[in-house]
């Protein structure tokens, strides 16, 4: 079973074809910065005009590289929220229309769910049910319970900011480029994470909600006082990044311990972080609950996933309609419009 | 020559089987329903006229200005459709589909972007000029460089024409015998497609995505 996926959520304009929800034949990712640094974030128009020039090129790159004719595609899935209302459109329009034109399903995916099945790509052991899914990124932070492949509820999130968010507005403090999180991933490893105690949020008993706006705020405190104008901008990087992590850590380590789970996954912009990635493996290794992790192209926004995650979720016994619209603000719990 | 003309820029999303020199079929929805309904009008518009998709000779497609979201949502429409059928595909200006025909000059061709927001073509037969952006700045510009030439105006809307007759002593209006989606269809069977669907692109007028912030 071989599924087109089409990913035009933010900023990426991706196309993926991947068979039976797990071997990735293509994936095609134009990513748009070069033309949304100079405004120093994503602009939403600039987005949606990118993703109208460059789509159809962008599917026809996607099955060119997996040596699969339209024909020979046997589903469609697009994203269909939450996302950037004026991106959605351009993904939903496009993939209504192939599946029009062919006759081929047309499968709806929550973005957010399409960034679970990322470590089921590429890899030769999914991982087992259930499991703790960490997704982070730009827009999201939240932890998720994945009992199936279509029962899933969130057990955290964040009360304001996302994870992806508060590095690229620290970031934008500590005068780094767009985008801001990996420039202040690498320029945290010269720092000293223990430079600088920046605060931790911390909920209450049995919650694992999350929070950065605080730990923002004290950053941009920290740098506006006499000490924070001569900190080494690298010491505030990595300190601030520590703090992250901790949080993160620190709510996976609680999730996992009131309630089993035979694995956990991280996934999401921010899960390409390097020092994530290492509390993940280190608490994995503690803890001996196996973590999943997608290599960085899968942890980004891309396609592959959404096409996994339609296999996954449907298994083709359903199939949207081309009545189908865009949800910006798609629950995340809403399988299907 | 079969064409199947699509336009979501100017108002309604409305889809349209040209053949022979006329239309054979038309379907609309209302530009809101666009997204959801667009593709149920290409498929009435198509069973209306008896044919499949493969069977087409070309696709044509308005390429705005206007309405963003509607430009959006019919280019994305066609250059799918385009590439999974393997019909060549035409953008069409939709300047030049509401001038289908008006032989007046000069003349000032304008289209509603959004509410008191227009882009405007001015010609007198040689180069045209352009401009986008509220209606009463691109027309104090227009009269500036015109310095007082009698010209034609069409398709313009009311607060357009209100604007006009506040600045000028009398406006005279030209309007296209053709509906604008027959004339989309009509100029593509008259110019050789794109070399791929892919070349067609997006014609947001000379209005900016955003403003880049201020230099700190």
């Amino acid at each position: 079973m071989r599924v087109l996926g089409i990913e035009t959520s933010c900023d990426d304009t991706a196309t993926a074809v991947v068979e039976s929800g797990r071997r990735v034949l293509s994936s095609v990712s134009t990513n748009q910065d070069e033309f949304h640094a100079k405004y120093g974030g994503i602009v939403p128009e600039v987005a949606s005009r990118q993703h109208v020039a460059l789509l159809s090129a962008a599917v026809e790159d996607a099955l060119a590289r997996a040596q699969t004719p339209l024909e020979s595609v046997d589903a469609i899935a697009v994203t269909y929220g939450p996302g950037l209302i004026g991106s959605l459109v351009v993904g939903v329009a496009s993939a209504k229309a192939l599946a029009f034109a062919t006759g081929k399903p047309l499968h709806a995916v929550n973005h957010l769910h399409g960034h679970v099945f990322a470590p089921f790509l590429d890899r030769e052991e999914d991982p087992p049910y259930p499991f703790l899914a960490l997704l982070v990124s730009g827009g999201h932070s939240q932890l998720v319970d994945v009992r199936s492949a279509d029962e899933m509820t969130i057990v955290g999130r964040t009360h304001d900011d996302a994870a992806g968010e508060a590095y690229d507005k620290t970031a934008r403090l500590l005068g780094l480029g767009f985008p801001g999180g990996p420039l202040l991933d690498k320029l945290a490893q010269q720092g000293d994470p223990q430079a600088y105690a920046f605060p931790r949020y911390r909920p209450a008993p049995g919650s694992f909600d999350l929070s950065f706006s605080g730990l923002k705020t004290a950053v941009r405190y920290f740098l506006e006082s006499p000490e924070g104008a001569e900190a080494p901008p690298e010491d505030v990087a990595a300190s601030f990044q520590a703090a992250v992590v901790d949080a993160l850590i620190s709510r996976v380590d609680a999730a996992m311990q009131a309630r089993p789970y035979r694995a956990l996954v991280l996934s999401g912009g921010v899960a390409a972080n390097s020092a994530l990635q290492r509390a993940v493996r280190e608490w994995s290794e503690r803890n001996n609950v196996p973590a999943f992790i997608p290599p960085p192209k899968y942890c980004t926004d891309n396609a592959a996933m959404i096409a996994a995650a339609a296999y996954h979720q449907r298994a083709f016994t359903r199939v949207d309609p081309l009545t189908l619209g865009a949800d910006p603000n798609l629950k995340f719990e809403l399988l299907s419009p | 020559m079969r064409v199947l003309a699509l336009d979501g820029a100017l108002g309604d999303f409305t889809v349209a089987v040209h053949q022979g020199g006329a239309v054979r079929s038309r379907a609309s929805r209302p530009p809101q329903r666009a997204l959801e309904e667009g593709l149920s009008a290409v498929a009435e518009a198509l069973s209306d006229a008896t044919l499949d998709g493969p069977a087409l000779a070309r696709i044509a497609v308005g390429i705005g200005p206007g309405s963003f979201t509607g430009l959006r949502i019919a280019v994305s429409y066609a250059k799918s459709l385009a590439t999974a059928w393997r019909v060549p595909l035409s953008g069409i200006s939709l300047f030049d589909a509401l001038d289908f025909n008006v032989d007046r000059h000069p003349r000032l061709t304008v289209v509603s972007a959004r509410r008191g927001v227009v882009s405007v073509r001015y010609t007198d037969g040689g180069p045209s000029w352009r401009a986008s952006g509220q209606s009463s700045a691109v027309l104090d510009d227009l009269l500036r460089r015109v310095e007082g030439t009698p010209f034609w105006v069409v398709n313009a809307p009311e607060d357009v024409l209100g604007a006009l007759a506040e600045r000028v002593e009398f406006v005279r209006t030209a309007q296209s015998p053709t509906p604008p989606i027959a004339a989309i269809a009509a100029i593509a069977t008259q110019r050789a497609p794109a070399a791929s669907p892919h070349e067609v692109r997006a014609d947001y007028g000379e209005l900016l995505p955003a403003r880049p912030p201020a230099p700190r």
